[in-house]
């Protein structure tokens, strides 16, 4: 933090409540980011002051006010628009959108907390390298695209969305950064201010008004983006655009379709075009519409749709990736090749074997004592995995066919797990479990997935079909302190039994797991927090199995309890052990109950009557896990 | 000048005297004495959130996570835990925060009769010169947000917690007097439904 470099910076040591500031990040038009020290929990952070160098400038006394009288409504209103950034990132807890940590006045400006997150910027990014390949623009655009999709569905647009805005984590995972042009988007008939990134910002950003603007906006800052990763430079501005559309200048947009033409899949760039049409209503109105086409010539296995960590350093040579489980926003058709057609077919004889030889075994050894591998969720499509048929001491397995996938023959490491700097997500896990499952589990085949366009887009029937009963699931689930092998890094490295699915199994009574047999994607993430737990690593735990717990997994929930009250001091929290116990005992979690009761000791009764209604209260959240193949824990 | 010279006389004296009374009383006194005062002040405040810990708001759970959220962290609290699905948010700061300094003390004087009326039967005279000082204590803030018929109903409850850790074997100080109590719920709402008022329009 050099006052040469950034004259209006606080110097380094300065204290903000208790944040010790230990140097400048960055200086923009709306003002300065520092990296920070957060005292109280002992890690850096990322702190954002409202200073916008046009209107404002720093007293002696480290106060900011606005140059001139005139210029103090403008300062205010801007100021009130940061707070509001504030609180619009506040609205969002997603792994690809910048987590704002608190906000505070101060200084006669505002200052906004959010995560440190270590990495570079998509532009530096592209600045080394010129262009990306679509697999590593599509690992790096689709994460976003989830988030953003969010960000729509409560009502606010980003309005800045550029290569700057995107910050790729070290470990290859990609964040939406700036959200300071961010506002609702519907129903504001407020004028906006101009805040355009040439290049990035479509036409209706220069001359339109607030009710012209939405999440098409954001799609044609999201295409000039991946334009600018295809071609190596930007898009024309869109007004420059315009013009050359009138014939006023020559200048005209060559399309994606001609620039990335054999280096790309043609309806991937075709959708980059549809993105960057000047008209908004020419553009795709949702994510999901641009998702869609984006995807459309994506065969499964070749780019994922969630594969976050192959983006920062992508092996040379990176075999097929095993899909998760599609979920309903990352669906593709999924084209039928010749040999996926026979693998298909095959898959299908051998599945139907299976489900004979399951049903031989179901009636000769009653069902109610059947134990079966495996079950996905209702939002994993019918995705089957076609693995070898494990035995188990009553059942051999159940296979569906109505779609398969299988696995690539990808080398378990433990590297997977520990290549992060920073903990990993539940999701990363669960992802990272799938791609890292050991190549002795699955089947040898080259990887390939198909998805039935039918089950696909209609997750209802797949869902009726192979949804198993939670309740029962979770009874019969492993208790949290068994004595199962360490997993996590260690999961992935070992022998995992394969998976098989119950799909078209009429199952007249409760579905039981085998626990000694099939172990689920999501099990093994589980599995990973609960290593992470024995560890020590409280934090890791709580942030692995977060999403697995309030996706309904008890026990997940109860992990995660046990991680809350285990957590470093200022992070420790009786109130959410005692409701995650809660939560799980009411699933049925056996032994929850009394680790509730023994929390609820060290609650006032106060707290106690607000954690009950929590608990009467809570719902599973399918949806707060992307679904992984053999998922059986959705409720 | 005989003001500034008995002044610190008076402060000797008074300083001399707490170590004494403090000398006086055993462990166990004090800690019987700890014990009572939670336990009074627990019925105080058990009774005042009874009245006044949970309110109403025409909004949606969101809003007023948002809102409080913001309302807490513009009262100096850092948050802890939040998590909006669950719809609870929990965040801390060093005592007196949140409320001010000259609030505190205001407060706190209000609640003095009654701490030294619990604690008296232990400790005997040197109830009259204990204070209720912030040091050393973080203000702990729970808050809940529930999907009611009408709106969001948000509950809040507030708690102390000792930054160095109890001795073995001692209570820790858990409840905050009901004054305090009062004045930070009031303070916490009434920031709440301004910061709601000014939220992003629909």
């Amino acid at each position: 933090m050099t006052e040469v470099d950034f004259p209006d910076a606080l110097p380094a040591g300065s204290r903000l409540h208790w944040y010790v500031l230990e140097r400048v990040l960055g200086q923009g038009g709306f003002g300065i980011t520092y990296l920070a020290h957060d005292t109280n929990l002992d890690r850096p952070v990322a702190i954002k002051e409202y200073l916008p160098a046009e209107i404002a400038r720093r007293r002696s006394d480290a106060s900011a006010w606005p140059h001139s009288d005139t210029l103090a409504k403008r300062y205010a209103w801007g100021l009130e628009r940061f707070l509001l950034e504030a609180r619009t990132l506040a609205r969002f807890d997603h792994p690809n959108i910048v987590r704002v940590l608190s906000v505070f006045e101060a200084n006669n400006t505002a200052y906004m907390v959010m995560r440190f997150e270590e990495g570079e910027d998509l532009a530096t990014q592209l600045e080394r390298r010129g262009t990306l390949p679509q697999r590593q623009l599509t690992d790096c655009l689709l994460p976003i695209l989830d988030g953003l999709e969010l960000v729509h569905g409560a009502g606010f647009i980003h309005r800045d969305i550029k290569p700057e805005n995107i910050y790729v984590r070290r470990d290859g995972t990609p964040v939406l950064l700036d959200f300071g042009s961010a506002r609702q988007s519907f129903g504001s008939a407020k004028t906006l201010t101009i805040l355009v990134a040439p290049g990035y910002a479509p036409l209706e950003q220069y001359y339109g008004d607030a009710s012209t603007q939405g999440p098409w906006t954001d799609i044609y800052g999201l295409g000039a983006t991946c334009y600018r990763a295809i071609a190596g430079r930007a898009p024309l501005d869109a007004v420059a655009r315009a013009k050359g559309v009138l014939g006023s200048v020559r200048e005209t947009l060559a399309p994606a379709t001609e620039v990335g033409r054999g280096r790309y899949d043609e309806a991937f760039l075709a959708a980059v075009d549809r993105s960057l049409q000047l008209s908004e209503t020419d553009r795709p109105q949702t994510i999901a519409d641009w998702r869609r086409d984006l995807l459309a010539d994506a065969p499964r296995g070749r780019v994922s749709a969630e594969a976050p960590a192959s983006f920062a350093a992508p092996p040379p040579t990176q075999p097929p990736r095993v899909e998760p489980a599609p979920s309903s926003t990352h669906e593709s058709a999924g084209r039928s090749e010749g040999p996926r057609s026979r693998w298909r077919a095959g898959a299908l004889v051998g599945g139907l074997l299976s489900v004979g030889v399951a049903l031989w075994a179901f009636g000769r050894f009653g069902g109610s004592a059947s134990n079966v591998s495996v079950l996905p969720s209702a939002s994993s499509v019918a995705t089957t995995a076609l693995p070898r048929i494990e035995a188990s001491p009553s059942l051999s397995a159940l296979t569906s066919t109505s779609t398969s996938m299988s696995a690539p023959p990808v080398a378990a490491t433990s590297a997977a797990f520990a290549a992060t700097s920073a903990p990993p997500t539940a999701a990363e896990v669960a992802k990272t479990a799938v791609a890292a499952a050991p190549a002795a589990a699955r089947p040898t085949k080259p990887a390939e997935v198909t998805t039935s366009p039918t089950s696909a887009r209609n997750p209802q029937v797949a869902g009726r079909v192979t949804k198993p009963p939670a309740q029962v699931l979770e009874a019969a689930a492993p208790a949290m302190s068994s004595t199962r092998a360490e997993t996590g890094s260690a999961s992935a490295a070992a022998p995992t039994p394969s998976i098989a699915v119950t799909a078209a199994v009429p199952s007249p009574s409760p579905v039981q797991v085998d626990t000694t047999g099939a172990r689920s994607a999501r099990d093994q993430a589980i599995d990973a927090g609960e290593a992470a737990l024995r560890r020590g690593d409280a934090n890791a735990a709580a942030q692995m199995l977060a999403p697995l717990a309030a996706a309904g997994a008890s026990r997940a929930q109860a992990l995660l309890a046990r991680a809350q009250e285990t957590r470093p001091a200022a992070q420790r929290s009786d109130f959410e052990a005692y409701v995650w116990y809660g939560i799980a005992a009411r699933n049925g979690h056996a032994g929850a109950q009394a680790q509730r009761e023994r929390v609820g000791a060290k609650l006032q009764p106060a707290e106690i009557r607000q954690a009950d209604q929590i608990i009467e209260r809570w719902k599973p959240r399918p949806e707060a896990v992307p679904a992984t193949p053999g998922d059986r824990t959705a409720p | 000048m005989r003001l500034a010279a008995a002044k610190p006389l008076r402060t000797l004296g008074f300083a001399f005297l707490l170590l004494l009374l403090a000398a006086c009383a055993s462990d166990a006194e004090k800690i019987s004495a700890i014990n009572a005062l939670n336990q009074g002040f627990r019925v105080e405040y058990e009774k005042l959130l009874a009245e006044k810990g949970t309110r109403l708001f025409k909004t949606t759970r969101e809003d007023a996570f948002v809102a409080m959220r913001v309302a807490l962290a513009q009262l100096g609290m850092q948050t802890e835990q939040q998590d909006m699905a669950l719809g609870h948010l929990a965040v801390a700061a060093a005592a007196p925060l949140p409320l001010s300094d000259d609030e505190w003390r205001s407060a706190s004087q209000l609640d003095l009769p009654l701490l030294r009326r619990l604690i008296q039967p232990y400790v005997g005279a040197a109830a009259n010169f204990v204070q209720f000082e912030p040091q050393g204590l973080d203000v702990v803030i729970n808050a809940t947000f529930l999907d009611a018929t009408a709106g969001t109903e948000v509950s809040l409850t507030v708690r102390l917690r000792e930054r160095a850790p109890p001795r073995s074997g001692w209570p820790r100080r858990d409840y905050v007097a009901p004054h305090l109590v009062t004045v930070g719920l009031e303070k916490i709402f009434a920031t709440f439904e301004r910061e709601l008022k000014a939220g992003p329009q629909r």
